[in-house]
């Protein structure tokens, strides 16, 4: 196997490592060895605070997996309206594990299944300020302090972003939803 | 599995390695407590550009605190990368139309801004 074939295999880990290279090499320029060095026992003593956390954040993801499903949520926020859509939405969010490229296809599918743009807004909210996955990183890095004053101030944000979309933009949702018909989640749908 | 492993590290690099390297007068301007609403916006725009998601924007968040810059500006940035960024876009148009993206955006801006300044407000220098 060549060195081009390896790093094709591994784009991500390639990439990662060219850059974590580039900062040390700024960091050997900007003050030497003994720069590089305090910053890799920071780095250090930071993975050891995280590893914990990860733990943490497996243990509640896991059961999260494979007890709810995509088709279990689509089924309860598909036709949900109101308030309770919107309470359910900011809920499935909070515990909905994965990354952009796993909620935003559920949240087009939600779409074109009936779900009112309030609960999708709260949805796509709570999936980014409330989420019980992400939480764990959040105190490994950020520290409890400040994870649990910003936790407390965004708390609010996902039930009253949604009444407000649902408010001012609700009566729209058809047009919206019309627009995502030619959409991949149409092919999704559909398959 | 790993590809997490290696954002992880690269994570604690950043972490590690960012309060040496990100220059602190620039910060100290930028964010600083004179900063102002003008910090507040600042760290809305950083939060929308910055790509890597959580693994980048927790760590950029915990060097630029222990750097000494406000809990608003650091709440501000975190609610602006969550639910702004820029690089999420590309999975939301396809799925869910630029209809609903310019509605989810007009509202998390105005948010963010408030979210921020709430925390200036209770917990600003």
């Amino acid at each position: 196997m060549t060195f081009t074939n390896i790093v094709q295999k591994n784009s991500l880990i390639s990439i990662v490592c060219i850059v974590t290279a580039i900062i040390a090499g700024s960091a050997w320029l900007a003050g030497g060895k003994a720069l590089v060095w305090s910053s890799s026992v920071e780095a250090g003593k930071t993975l050891l605070a995280i590893i914990p956390m990860i733990v943490i954040g497996f243990l509640i993801t896991w059961p999260v997996k494979k007890f709810i499903s995509n088709d279990m949520i689509t089924k309860r926020l598909g036709s949900e309206v109101g308030w309770r859509g919107i309470a359910t939405a900011c809920l499935a969010g909070a515990f909905f594990p994965g990354g952009p490229y796993l909620y935003y296809p559920l949240a087009g599918i939600l779409l074109q299944s009936g779900a009112g743009l309030g609960v999708l807004v709260s949805f796509v909210a709570a999936k980014n300020l409330w989420s019980l996955a992400r939480l764990p990183l959040e105190f490994g890095f950020m520290g409890y302090h400040l994870t649990l004053i910003r936790f407390s101030l965004t708390l609010v944000l996902p039930p009253i972003m949604g009444i407000i979309a649902e408010f001012f933009f609700g009566k729209h949702i058809s047009s919206i939803r019309l627009k995502g018909r030619s959409s991949p989640c149409e092919i999704l749908l559909h398959s | 599995m790993r590809n997490i492993v290696a954002l992880l590290i690269f994570s604690c690099v950043l972490a590690g390695y960012g309060a040496s390297l990100l220059p602190h007068d620039t910060i100290h301007n930028w964010f600083g407590p004179q900063s102002g609403i003008l910090g507040l916006i600042r760290a809305t725009l950083t939060g929308i550009i910055v790509p890597g998601g959580p693994y980048v924007v927790f760590p950029l968040i915990d060097v630029l605190y222990r750097q000494g810059v406000g809990i608003d500006i650091a709440v501000t940035l975190f609610v602006s990368s969550m639910m702004l960024a820029l690089p999420t876009l590309p999975f939301e148009l396809p799925f869910l139309g630029w209809r609903f993206a310019a509605v989810r955006y007009l509202i998390g801006f105005g948010f963010t801004l408030l979210t921020g300044t709430i925390t200036w407000i209770f917990f600003g220098v």
